[in-house]
């Protein structure tokens, strides 16, 4: 799980949004708002960290169950799949 | 995926970040002035930064009160200057310059499906839309049209 090259995180009116920079702006031109959850597992990919460790930073910050946080993850990074924005 | 909630004057640095990065991004236009080509709700556009602009190219421009817009190059003056209007308008914008042109619409997207700038059938609506006499009589033959619709 890489996040490619060009796409990068950005504030907007105080909320995060995901956007495309050159060649990856080419095949992406749109903008993905963050949720709190979705921000912080964007920002343990950028770190290159794995399911594990991305559950258990969700856990680490909020009160869910294990449970629901990788049901969160499963359902941004399969969002992202989609998009075409991690290989 | 979209900037529906987000004001222009709050993604402006992004629009202008991913255009100098050679970049395209989409926005969804609201408004009515680029009728009938572009509806709100249907329609996207997808900018680029212009390397130069051309008569008939619909840029995304600021005015000098701030607003963003989206309008169709009508004439570049001598002095350099540019002549904006709106595909359902009739009266002519004067005095844009060329710093207050941020990019152009390089692809109209609707529902799914891509209008190239290219295409035939796009330069055909534009050589006929921009022949201000026969807008004019389009635009009362629609106005005409929708009123008596209205009637019954």
């Amino acid at each position: 799980m890489k996040i490619k090259e060009g796409f990068v995180i950005r504030e907007v009116a105080g909320q995060s949004v995901v956007i495309a920079l050159g060649a990856a702006a080419k095949s992406y031109n749109g903008m993905i708002r963050l949720n709190d959850t979705a921000k912080l597992i964007w920002q343990c990919l950028e770190k290159g960290q794995d399911k594990d460790a991305i559950v258990d930073a969700i856990l680490s910050e909020y009160d869910v169950d294990r449970e629901l946080a990788e049901n969160d993850f499963d359902k941004f990074i399969n969002a992202l799949i989609g998009a075409n924005i991690i290989e | 995926m979209s900037n529906s909630e987000f004001s222009y004057a709050d993604i402006i640095d992004v629009i202008r970040e991913v255009l100098d990065s050679d970049g395209e991004i989409k926005i969804q236009p609201h408004g009515t002035s680029m009728l009938p080509l572009i509806v709100q709700g249907r329609d996207s556009v997808v900018l680029r930064k212009p390397k130069k602009i051309k008569k008939h190219d619909i840029i995304f421009y600021r005015r000098d009160n701030g607003q963003f817009v989206l309008h169709r190059v009508m004439k570049k003056s001598s002095d350099g200057t540019f002549v904006l209007l709106g595909d359902s308008q009739t009266e002519f914008e004067y005095d844009i310059k060329e710093e207050q042109i941020i990019a152009y619409v390089c692809r109209i997207e609707r529902k799914g499906k891509v209008l190239k700038i290219t295409s035939l059938s796009y330069r055909f609506y534009v050589f006929l839309w921009t022949k201000m006499p026969i807008r004019r009589v389009l635009c009362f033959v629609g106005r005409k049209v929708a009123f008596l619709r209205k009637k019954v």
